[in-house]
C-alpha cells in the first residue's frame, strides 16, 4: 500500500464515500446540506446510476462520516468542506464532475469548482444562497438575531439529541447498492458539531466567489423556501455568468425529497 | 352542544397537506398562538415557529419526516401573533395518503429547565477548554528548546484555542524586519506595511479586523490583502517582552469572525506566557554564548575551538589546517600604551583575523595573544594566500596606538583528509605550535606550514 493509497481510504472513509452507477459514465457528486446527510439524495441519486458515475458522501460530522475528523480550525469555513470534496474527487481520480450541492453545499461546490476548475466540469445548485443574514440592500432572509435563534432551537434539542444518536451501521464497502438500509436513524447528525456547522453555513459570506465561477451552472429554485428565497436564487443566476436558472413547481427548502422526480428531470435535461 | 374532544385536549394538533400547508388546526393550537384558526389554515407550517426554529424546521425536520415518515420531540419555537414566541415539542407523521399530522406540546416549564442545565454544561465546558488550552500552550512553551519551536507552539495553541484558519508567528530581525518562524502567513504576496503584523507593530498594540469594513479603516491595502488572501477576520496581537516587541502573533479567519472579550483575554494569557519563554530561551542563549566565547574579542573560546577542531577530525572526507598565531610585538604595547589600549589592539586584531579568513572557518582566541584558527578544505596556494593576508592585516597600523608595531607569527599544520583518522587534535595543535615558534625564530612576521 503506497502513501497516496492510505491517503485515498482515509478520506473516502472520513467522507463516508460511496461509489455507484456507471463506472465509466460522467461522474456525479451530490452532496448534502445542513441538517441531514447523504440520505438527502436517496430519491434523485438512483434516477442517475444507470449512466452516471454517482458518488455520494457525509460531511463530516454528519451520517457515517468520521467524527473524530473533525478539527474546528478545517471547519470553521466553508473552505474546509470544498477541500474535502476536491479531495474526494483526487482519491477517486475524477474529472469533468457534475457537482450536486443542496442548500449550503451549493456555495461548497462554488468553492470547489473555484479552486479546481479543472476537475469540476458543470455545477447543480439546489436551493443555493451565498448570503443567509440580510447586509445593507442585500436581502438574505435573516438577522443575526435569527441566526442565534436557530442556535438557540438546536442547544432546545442539543441533550436529545446527544443521548438518542443513533449507531451508523456502516454499509459494506464491498457492495454498497443504493437504497440498502445503511443507519439506524435518518439524518444523524453529531450535535456539537452540528451546532458550529449552522454558525459556518449561516454566518457565511461567500457573495465574491459567484462572479469567480466559469464552469456551466444550472440553479433549481423552488416556490416558498424560507431558507433561500426566490430573490436569493435569483441573485445567485445574476452574478454567475451564464448560468441557467430553473424554477420548479416544487416548494419549500427540501425539493430533492419531496419533488425529487421533478429535480431528476431539470439535472437530465440540463446535462444532455 | 358538545365541545369538540380534539378542540379541548391540551395539546396543538395540526394537519397539513404533503406540500406542509395547513388544511385544519385545533382550537388550543389557535388559543397558543392568539390567532384565529380559521386564520391559520391556508398557511404554511414553518411559517408557525420563529426564524430561527424555521430554518431548523427545514433543514432537519422535514427531510426526516419525508425520510423516515415520522419525527419524534422535536424542540422547536412557535411564533405568537404578538411576535412573542413559545417553545414546543413537537412530533409528527406522514398519513399514507400523504397528508401530514402534528402533535405539539407547550414546554415552557422544561425548555426553561434544559436551557439553564445545558447554559450551565456549556459554561462549564468552555472554561475547561480554556484551561485546557492553556495548560496544554504552557507545557508546549515549557519544552521547547530553542525559539522556532516556541514559537510553533505559539501558533498551533492559538490556532487550536479559536478554530482560526490559520495564525502565524513572527519575529523581529536583528534589523527590525519581522520574519515568519512558525505557522503560515497569507499575506505574504501583500505590501509588507499594509500586514496585520506591521500594523501592530507600529501601533504597539494589538489590531484586530472582524469585517472587511474594518479592514478599509485600517488601510485599503490590508482589505485588498485579506480578499486577495479570502481571510475576512484577523488578529494581530504584539508579543512583548521588558526589553519592547520582539515579535508579532497573527491569526487568520476564512469567515467573519467575532473577536470578543473572551478572545482577547485567552490571546494575550497566552502571548504573554509565550514571551516569557521566549525570555528565558534568549537569556539560556546569552549564557551559551558568555560560556563559549571569550570575553575581550568575542573569539571562540579554548572550549568552542577544541569542539572545532574534534569535528574538523571526525570529518569524513575533508582535510583542514590549523593556524597557530601569535602576535609579534604585543607585549610592548602594553609597556607603551598599557592595558586598555592594550586589550583595544588585541580586538582590533581579533577583528582583523576574522576579516582574513571565510566566513566558515572558525576563529579562537587560545590565551594572551595567542590566536588559532581552523580552516575546513584549505592547503597549497589557497592556504598561503590566507596566511598572507594575515599578515598584511595584522601589521598594519593600530590606530590608537600608531608607534606600535605588531605583526604575526604563524604556525600552520596541514591535516590531508587521508590522514584524518590516525590524527589526535592535540597533536595537530602540537605541531602548529611548534610551526609558529619556528617562525617566531627565523624572524617572526612570517608563516610556517608543516604537513602533519
Amino acid at each position: 500500500v503506497t502513501n497516496d493509497t492510505a491517503q485515498s481510504v482515509d478520506v473516502l472513509r472520513r467522507n463516508n464515500v460511496r461509489v455507484v452507477g456507471n463506472p465509466v459514465g460522467r461522474p456525479l457528486l451530490f452532496a448534502h446540506g445542513f441538517g441531514c446527510s447523504q440520505e438527502t439524495w436517496r430519491k434523485v441519486a438512483p434516477a442517475f446510476v444507470d449512466d452516471y458515475r454517482v458518488v455520494l458522501f457525509d460531511h463530516v460530522g454528519a451520517g457515517g462520516s468520521d467524527l473524530a475528523a473533525y478539527d474546528r480550525s478545517t471547519y470553521d469555513s466553508l473552505d474546509g468542506y470544498a477541500r474535502d470534496a476536491i479531495e474526494i474527487i483526487d482519491s477517486l481520480g475524477l474529472t469533468d464532475v457534475v457537482f450536486v450541492g443542496h442548500s449550503v453545499s451549493a456555495m461548497i461546490g462554488v468553492l470547489a469548482a473555484n479552486a479546481r476548475p479543472d476537475l469540476i466540469g458543470a455545477l447543480v445548485l439546489v436551493g443555493p444562497s451565498p448570503r443567509y443574514v440580510d447586509d445593507g440592500e442585500y436581502r438574505g432572509g435573516f438577522t443575526q438575531k435569527d441566526i442565534a435563534g436557530l442556535l438557540e432551537a438546536l442547544d432546545a434539542n442539543y441533550l436529545g439529541w446527544s443521548s438518542t444518536l443513533a449507531p451508523v451501521i456502516m454499509g459494506n464497502p464491498d457492495r454498497p447498492e443504493l437504497g440498502e438500509e445503511l443507519t439506524a436513524s435518518f439524518c444523524s447528525i453529531d450535535p456539537t458539531i452540528a451546532r458550529h456547522f449552522a454558525r459556518v453555513t449561516f454566518l457565511s459570506d461567500n457573495r465574491r466567489d459567484l462572479a469567480s465561477v466559469s464552469v456551466p451552472t444550472l440553479i433549481l429554485q423552488t416556490v416558498d423556501d424560507v431558507i433561500a428565497p426566490e430573490h436569493v436564487g435569483e441573485y445567485v443566476a445574476a452574478h454567475i455568468t451564464g448560468s441557467t436558472i430553473v424554477t420548479l413547481a416544487a416548494t419549500g427548502h427540501i425539493p430533492t425529497l419531496s419533488a425529487a422526480d421533478e429535480v431528476i428531470r431539470e439535472i437530465r435535461s440540463f446535462l444532455s | 352542544v358538545t365541545a369538540n374532544p380534539y378542540d379541548i385536549v391540551p395539546c396543538g394538533l395540526i394537519a397539513a397537506d404533503s406540500d406542509g400547508v395547513v388544511l385544519s388546526v385545533n382550537e388550543t393550537f389557535a388559543r397558543w398562538t392568539g390567532t384565529r384558526a380559521s386564520d391559520l389554515v391556508g398557511q404554511r407550517v414553518v411559517s408557525l415557529f420563529d426564524a430561527g426554529s424555521r430554518i431548523l424546521y427545514e433543514t432537519r425536520v422535514t427531510p426526516i419526516l419525508h425520510l423516515e415518515g415520522a419525527v419524534d420531540a422535536v424542540s422547536l419555537a412557535i411564533e405568537r401573533a404578538d411576535g412573542s414566541v413559545m417553545p414546543s415539542l413537537v412530533n409528527a407523521v406522514i398519513a399514507g395518503d400523504g397528508t401530514m399530522h402534528f402533535a405539539i406540546m407547550d414546554t415552557q416549564e422544561r425548555v426553561d429547565y434544559e436551557r439553564e442545565l445545558l447554559a450551565a454544561r456549556r459554561a462549564a465546558e468552555e472554561s475547561e477548554l480554556r484551561v485546557r488550552i492553556l495548560q496544554t500552550a504552557s507545557g508546549a512553551f515549557g519544552s521547547s528548546s530553542d525559539e522556532a519551536q516556541l514559537a510553533d507552539a505559539l501558533a498551533r495553541s492559538v490556532r487550536e484555542a479559536f478554530a482560526a484558519t490559520s495564525s502565524a508567528v513572527l519575529l523581529l530581525d536583528a534589523d527590525g524586519a519581522l520574519s515568519l518562524v512558525a505557522g503560515t502567513d497569507p499575506f505574504e504576496a501583500a505590501p509588507p506595511e499594509s500586514r496585520p503584523q506591521a500594523l501592530a507593530v507600529a501601533a504597539r498594540s494589538s489590531m484586530t479586523v472582524s469585517t472587511s469594513y474594518d479592514a478599509r479603516l485600517f488601510s485599503p491595502d490590508l482589505a485588498d490583502a485579506m480578499d486577495a488572501a479570502r481571510i475576512s477576520s484577523t488578529s494581530a496581537t504584539p508579543i512583548t517582552t521588558p526589553d519592547g516587541i520582539v515579535g508579532v502573533l497573527v491569526t487568520h479567519f476564512a469567515r467573519e469572525r467575532t473577536i470578543d472579550a473572551v478572545y482577547v483575554e485567552v490571546q494575550s494569557a497566552l502571548t504573554q506566557q509565550a514571551a516569557e519563554v521566549l525570555v528565558r530561551l534568549r537569556l539560556q542563549r546569552q549564557l551559551e554564548h558568555i560560556a563559549l566565547h571569550d570575553r575581550l574579542t568575542g573569539l571562540a573560546n579554548r572550549e568552542l575551538f577544541s569542539f572545532h577542531l574534534d569535528r574538523a577530525l571526525a570529518s569524513a572526507d575533508q582535510g583542514f589546517a590549523l593556524l597557530f598565531v601569535d602576535l609579534d610585538g604585543f607585549k610592548a604595547v602594553n609597556d607603551a600604551y598599557g592595558h586598555a589600549v592594550g586589550d583595544t589592539v588585541l580586538q582590533e586584531a581579533s577583528s582583523r583575523l576574522v576579516a582574513s579568513v571565510r566566513a566558515t572557518d572558525l576563529v579562537g582566541r587560545f590565551g594572551g595573544d595567542e590566536f588559532v584558527i581552523v580552516c575546513a578544505g584549505l592547503a597549497g596556494a589557497a592556504l598561503e594566500e590566507v596566511a598572507g593576508r594575515i599578515r598584511a592585516n595584522v601589521a598594519a597600523e593600530y590606530p590608537i596606538a600608531p608607534a606600535a608595531r605588531v605583526s604575526a607569527s604563524i604556525g600552520i599544520a596541514v591535516v590531508h583528509s587521508s590522514r584524518l583518522a590516525e590524527v589526535r587534535s592535540a597533536d595537530v595543535l602540537s605541531i602548529a605550535d611548534h610551526a609558529m615558534y619556528d617562525a617566531k625564530s627565523l624572524g617572526k612576521d612570517q608563516f610556517v606550514v608543516r604537513v602533519v
